[in-house]
C-alpha cells in the first residue's frame, strides 16, 4: 500500500470510528420513529438493519486496515471533552488497539450474521420492529464498550447493552416468565453497574484523567505495567469485578442468566451465547494493568472465575433443557475466562473467547433443533457401546454422589442464598419504612392508617421475587 | 421593555387567577389557564434572550428597601423550563385534572414557581412558599373525606414549618441576596461574619422541607398522590429555586461548618437511603415517584453539604433533573390513570400492548431519572461522586447504593405496568394511546432535558464562578 492510502486510512480512521458504533445508532430513531408510516413494515426494519450494520461492518475494517498500517501502535482518537467544572470534565475518547480490534470485529461480523438470521427467524412475530430497534441499540452500545477510550464511555456502551439485554430478554412481554427473567436480569444489573460507575469515579480521582491511555499505559496491549498505585489498582480491579460478575453472570450472580433464555433465540445466541456476556471479559482485557499492578486482584479473579467454573458445569450437568444446559456451559466458560485473566493468560484468553464467541452463538442458533439433532445423533451413535462413565462418577459414593445431583438441580442454592442476604432484608427495611412513615402521619394529622401498613411481609418479598 | 416583561411574566397568571374565579365553565378555566402558561412561558424566553443585552446581564424590580425580584443570565434556563413544564402540564392534562378549580389552583401555583425563581432573597422565596402551600392545602382539602382532610393538615404542617424557617433565615442573614451563586453581575453576597447563630438551624431546616427530606418528607408522597397535576408539578419545580437560594446561604454556617457540614452531608445520605427504601415498599405509582423525588433531593441536599465546586454544581443540575423528571414522570403517571383508573404497582397489566407510546415515553423519562449515561442526572451523580470523594469518601457508596436502588424502583414500574399479560384485553372498552398533543408533554420534556444535558456545564461553570 502506498503512503497516499496511508494517510487515507488515517484521515478516515476517526470517522470509521464513529461510524461502527454511530450507524447502529442512527437505526433506532430510523426505526422507532417512521417518517412516513405510523409503524414501519418488517422490509423496512429488517433490510435498514442490514444495511446498516454492512456498513458499520465496512467502516471496522477501514478501522482494521488504518491501525495495521500505523506499525500496529494503539490509535487513541480524542473527540471532544464536556467540562462539567474547572477540573472535571467527560472526555469523549476511543482507542484503537488489538484487544477493540479483535472484539469490534467479531462485533461486526456477529451482529451482521444475526441480523440476517433474525429477518426469518421472527417473520410475522409481533414486536417485529421492537425486536431490531432492541438490537441495534445493542449493537451501537457494544461497539461503544469496545471502542471506548475511557472508563466514563465505557460505561456508556455498558449500560446501552444492559438496557438492549433486559428489554430483549422480556421481549415476549404477555408471557410472566420472560418479565420475570428479564425483572432480575435488571435488578442485577443495577446493583452491580455501579460498581464501573465507582470505579470510573475513583480512577478520575486518583489518575487524575479519565484516558486508558495516559493510566493503564500507551504501549501496545497486553500491558506489562500501570501507573496506577498498587492500593488504586485493587480498588478499582475489585469494583470492576463487581460489575462482570452481575454482567457475566459470575459467582455468585449468575442467577439471571439460564432465566434469561427465555428471549427469542437469535437474541440469546447474540447476547448470552456470543457477545453480552463476554463483555465483563473484555472489560477485565481492557482493564489487564490493573490486574498486573495487583497480586490480590489478580487472585479474587482467579478465585471467582474458577468457583463460577465448577459451579455452572456442574448445575449445567443436570439441566434437562438444551438452552439452560448451553447458558450454563457459557457461565463455565466465561468463568474459565475470568481466571484465566486472573493468571494474566492475556492472548489465551482472548482467543477462548473469540472461539467461544463463535462455537456459542452456533450451538444456540442450533437450539430450536436441538431435538432433531439430538435424535439424529442418537441414531448415528446406536450401534455403539454406552459411554463409559467418568472417573469422578466411579469414585465418589452413591450418597455423594445424589446430594450433589440435588444440590447442582438446586443450583447450589445461589439464588436463595442471594434472596435471603440482600433481597428480602431490603424487601423488609421498604417494608418497615413503610410502616415508620404511617405512623409519622398518624401522629402528625391523625390520619386513619394507610393500606401500605397491611402489606404483609410475604407480600412484599414476593413482590421482589416476582 | 426588560421590565415590562418582567412584570408581564407575573400578570399572566394573576389574569388567569382572577378568569378562573370569574367563570363556572370548565372548558373555559382550561383554556385560560392554558393561553395563561403560553404567555407565561412565550414572556420568559423572551425575558431571557433579552437579559444577555441588559446591563449586567440582569433585569430585576425592587419591592422593597431594594429587594424584590430579578432574573439574571443563569436564572434564565431554570425560569423558562419552569413555565415550558406548566405548558406541558395545560397541554396534557384531562377535563378531570384541570377542572375550574384545578385551573386556579394550577395558575397560582405557577405564580409561586416563577416568583421562587425570581425571588432575590429569603423573604421573597417565603412569600412563594406559603403560596404554594397555601394552594396545595386547600386542593388536597378539597375532597371531605378524613383522609383528605388529615392529609391537607400534614401538608399545612409540614409545609408552614418551611415558610417559618424561611422568614427566620431571611430576617437572621439580614436580606442579603441569595442572587450570587448564579449572578454574572457583583451582587451583594452574603457576608458570613455577619450571620448569627439561630441562622443555622432555620437554614437546615429549610432545607429539609423545602426539599422533602427525612423526616419532614411525609407531604410529598401524599401530594403527589391526590393534588391536582398543577400544584404537585410546582412543588417539584420550586426546589430548584430552594436548591440555588441555600446554595447562596450554606456557606454562612459560621466557624462550625466543617462539622455541621459533616453531619448534614451523613444525615442527607441517610434520608435518600430512606425515601429509596420508601419508593420501593409502594404499592402505588404516584406516591413512588414522591419519595423517588424525596430521595433524590437527599443526594441534592447531600452534594450542598460536600461544601465542595463539584457537590454544589451536582446539588443544582440534580435538582434541575429531578424537577424536570419527577413533573414528567408525575404527568405520565396521570395519563396512565386517566386510561386505566388506577396505578396500582402490585400486579402486572401489560399496558405496552394497548398504549406502547406510552410506555415508550415512562420507559425514556425513566431512564433519564435513574441516571442512565448521557442524561443530566449521570453528569450531577457523577459531579456528586466527585465531591464525596474530596470530602466524604465512605458516603460514596451509599450514595451509589441509593442510586442503584431508585434505578431499580423506577424500572421495576415500568416491567410492572407496562408488561405482562395484558388485563385490558378482556375489557369491553380499551382507552386509546396517548394522542399527538398528549405526545407532545414528554417530547417538550425529554427535549428540555436534552437541551439542560448540552447548556449543563455551562450552568456548572457560572456556579462555580
Amino acid at each position: 500500500m502506498n503512503v497516499t492510502s496511508n494517510e487515507f486510512l488515517f484521515e478516515a480512521a476517526p470517522i470509521a470510528a464513529i461510524a461502527v458504533p454511530g450507524i447502529p445508532a442512527l437505526l433506532v430513531p430510523l426505526i422507532g420513529v417512521h417518517p412516513f408510516t405510523r409503524r414501519p413494515s418488517e422490509l423496512f426494519a429488517g433490510r435498514l438493519t442490514l444495511v446498516g450494520l454492512w456498513l458499520s461492518f465496512l467502516a471496522s475494517i477501514v478501522l482494521a486496515f488504518a491501525w495495521s498500517n500505523g506499525a500496529h501502535r494503539p490509535l487513541a482518537i480524542d473527540f471532544v471533552e464536556i467540562r462539567i467544572s474547572s477540573d472535571h470534565g467527560f472526555q469523549v475518547a476511543l482507542l484503537v488497539d488489538a484487544l477493540s480490534l479483535a472484539m469490534m470485529l467479531v462485533t461486526s461480523t456477529i451482529a451482521l450474521l444475526v441480523a440476517r438470521f433474525s429477518i426469518r427467524y421472527l417473520h410475522r412475530e409481533p414486536g417485529f420492529q421492537r425486536y431490531f430497534i432492541s438490537l441495534n441499540v445493542f449493537v451501537a452500545g457494544m461497539q461503544l464498550l469496545v471502542l471506548a477510550g475511557t472508563y466514563d464511555l465505557l460505561l456508556v456502551g455498558w449500560e446501552l447493552v444492559g438496557l438492549s439485554s433486559i428489554l430483549l430478554i422480556a421481549y415476549f412481554r404477555h408471557r410472566p416468565g420472560p418479565v420475570r427473567g428479564g425483572l432480575r436480569a435488571m435488578v442485577t444489573y443495577r446493583v452491580t453497574d455501579v460498581g464501573l460507575l465507582f470505579a470510573a469515579v475513583v480512577v478520575h480521582h486518583a489518575a487524575e484523567t479519565p484516558r486508558f491511555v495516559s493510566f493503564l499505559g500507551s504501549d501496545p496491549w497486553p500491558p506489562t505495567g500501570a501507573s496506577l498505585g498498587s492500593g488504586v489498582a485493587t480498588v478499582v480491579a475489585a469494583l470492576l469485578l463487581v460489575s462482570v460478575a452481575g454482567k457475566s453472570a459470575l459467582f455468585p450472580l449468575g442467577g439471571w442468566l439460564p432465566r434469561a433464555m427465555e428471549g427469542p433465540t437469535p437474541s440469546s445466541a447474540l447476547f448470552y451465547g456470543a457477545l453480552s456476556v463476554h463483555a465483563g471479559v473484555y472489560l477485565l482485557l481492557r482493564s489487564a494493568s490493573l490486574f498486573v499492578a495487583s497480586t490480590t486482584a489478580s487472585i479474587a479473579a482467579f478465585v471467582i472465575g474458577l468457583a463460577s467454573a465448577l459451579l455452572a458445569t456442574a448445575a449445567g450437568r443436570v439441566q434437562s433443557d438444551a438452552k439452560n444446559r448451553l447458558a450454563f456451559a457459557t457461565m463455565a466458560q466465561v468463568g474459565l475466562m475470568v481466571a484465566a485473566v486472573g493468571l494474566h493468560l492475556w492472548w489465551w484468553v482472548v482467543v477462548h473467547m473469540v472461539a467461544h464467541v463463535c462455537l456459542r452463538l452456533y450451538q444456540l442458533l442450533r437450539a430450536p433443533s436441538a431435538l432433531r439433532d439430538a435424535q439424529e445423533m442418537r441414531a448415528a451413535l446406536a450401534e455403539l457401546p454406552p459411554a463409559r462413565p467418568s472417573l469422578a462418577y466411579r469414585m465418589l459414593p452413591e450418597e455423594a454422589r445424589t446430594y450433589l445431583y440435588h444440590l447442582a438441580l438446586q443450583r447450589f442454592h445461589m439464588d436463595e442464598l442471594v434472596d435471603a442476604l440482600v433481597v428480602v432484608p431490603v424487601m423488609r427495611a421498604a417494608h418497615a419504612v413503610i410502616g415508620l412513615d404511617d405512623r409519622f402521619r398518624r401522629l402528625f394529622a391523625s390520619a386513619p392508617a394507610s393500606t401500605e401498613t397491611r402489606v404483609g411481609r410475604e407480600e412484599s418479598e414476593s413482590v421482589v421475587r416476582s | 421593555m426588560n421590565y415590562a416583561l418582567l412584570v408581564a411574566l407575573l400578570v399572566a397568571p394573576i389574569v388567569a387567577v382572577v378568569a378562573t374565579r370569574l367563570t363556572e365553565k370548565p372548558r373555559v378555566a382550561r383554556n385560560v389557564f392554558g393561553a395563561a402558561t403560553t404567555a407565561t412561558a412565550a414572556f420568559a424566553i423572551l425575558l431571557g434572550s433579552r437579559v444577555f443585552h441588559a446591563p449586567a446581564n440582569l433585569v430585576s424590580i425592587a419591592l422593597v428597601s431594594g429587594r424584590g425580584l430579578a432574573i439574571s443570565a443563569a436564572r434564565v434556563p431554570f425560569v423558562c423550563l419552569t413555565t415550558v413544564v406548566f405548558l406541558v402540564v395545560a397541554l396534557v392534562a384531562d377535563r378531570r385534572q384541570l377542572s375550574v378549580s384545578g385551573a386556579r389552583s394550577s395558575a397560582i401555583a405557577l405564580l409561586a414557581v416563577v416568583i421562587a425563581h425570581l425571588a432575590t432573597d429569603l423573604a421573597v422565596l417565603a412569600i412563594a412558599f406559603a403560596l404554594l402551600a397555601g394552594v396545595l392545602v386547600v386542593d388536597v382539602g378539597r375532597a371531605r373525606d378524613r383522609e383528605a382532610q388529615a392529609d391537607a393538615r400534614l401538608i399545612g404542617t409540614i409545609l408552614s414549618i418551611g415558610v417559618l424557617a424561611l422568614l427566620v433565615g431571611a430576617a437572621a442573614t439580614g436580606g442579603a441576596s441569595v442572587l450570587a451563586p448564579l449572578a454574572t453581575d457583583a451582587h451583594a453576597a452574603l457576608d458570613p461574619t455577619k450571620v448569627p447563630e439561630i441562622a443555622r438551624d432555620a437554614l437546615v431546616l429549610i432545607c429539609m422541607v423545602g426539599l422533602a427530606v427525612f423526616p419532614l418528607h411525609l407531604h410529598l408522597p401524599r401530594i403527589f398522590a391526590k393534588a391536582s397535576i398543577g400544584p404537585a408539578v410546582a412543588l417539584v419545580l420550586v426546589q430548584p429555586a430552594l436548591v440555588v437560594a441555600m446554595h447562596a446561604v450554606l456557606p454562612t454556617l459560621g466557624s462550625k461548618e466543617g462539622t455541621v457540614m459533616s453531619v448534614l452531608a451523613t444525615f442527607s445520605v441517610f434520608a435518600a437511603a430512606y425515601a429509596s427504601l420508601g419508593a420501593l415498599g409502594q404499592r402505588e405509582l404516584r406516591p413512588m415517584i414522591g419519595y423517588l423525588v424525596s430521595s433524590q433531593n437527599g443526594l441534592v441536599l447531600a452534594g450542598l453539604a460536600t461544601r465542595t465546586t463539584e457537590g454544589g454544581v451536582a446539588a443544582i443540575l440534580s435538582s434541575m433533573a429531578t424537577a424536570l423528571t419527577g413533573a414528567g414522570l408525575l404527568i405520565i403517571a396521570h395519563e396512565v390513570e386517566s386510561r386505566a383508573g388506577h396505578v396500582d404497582l402490585r400486579g402486572s397489566y401489560g399496558f405496552a400492548k394497548p398504549w406502547p407510546r406510552l410506555g415508550v415515553a415512562y420507559l425514556l423519562l425513566s431512564l433519564a431519572a435513574l441516571g442512565f449515561p448521557g442524561s443530566l442526572q449521570f453528569f450531577s451523580e457523577d459531579l456528586l461522586l466527585q465531591g464525596f470523594l474530596a470530602s466524604h469518601p465512605f458516603l460514596a457508596y451509599a450514595v451509589l447504593l441509593v442510586a442503584a436502588l431508585n434505578g431499580i424502583t423506577i424500572l421495576r414500574s415500568f416491567f410492572v405496568l407496562f408488561f405482562g399479560p395484558s388485563v385490558l384485553d378482556r375489557a369491553d372498552y380499551v382507552p386509546s394511546d396517548i394522542r399527538r398533543r398528549e405526545l407532545l408533554g414528554p417530547t417538550i420534556l425529554l427535549s428540555a432535558l436534552g437541551f439542560l444535558v448540552m447548556i449543563g456545564p455551562s450552568i456548572g461553570a457560572l456556579v462555580e464562578r
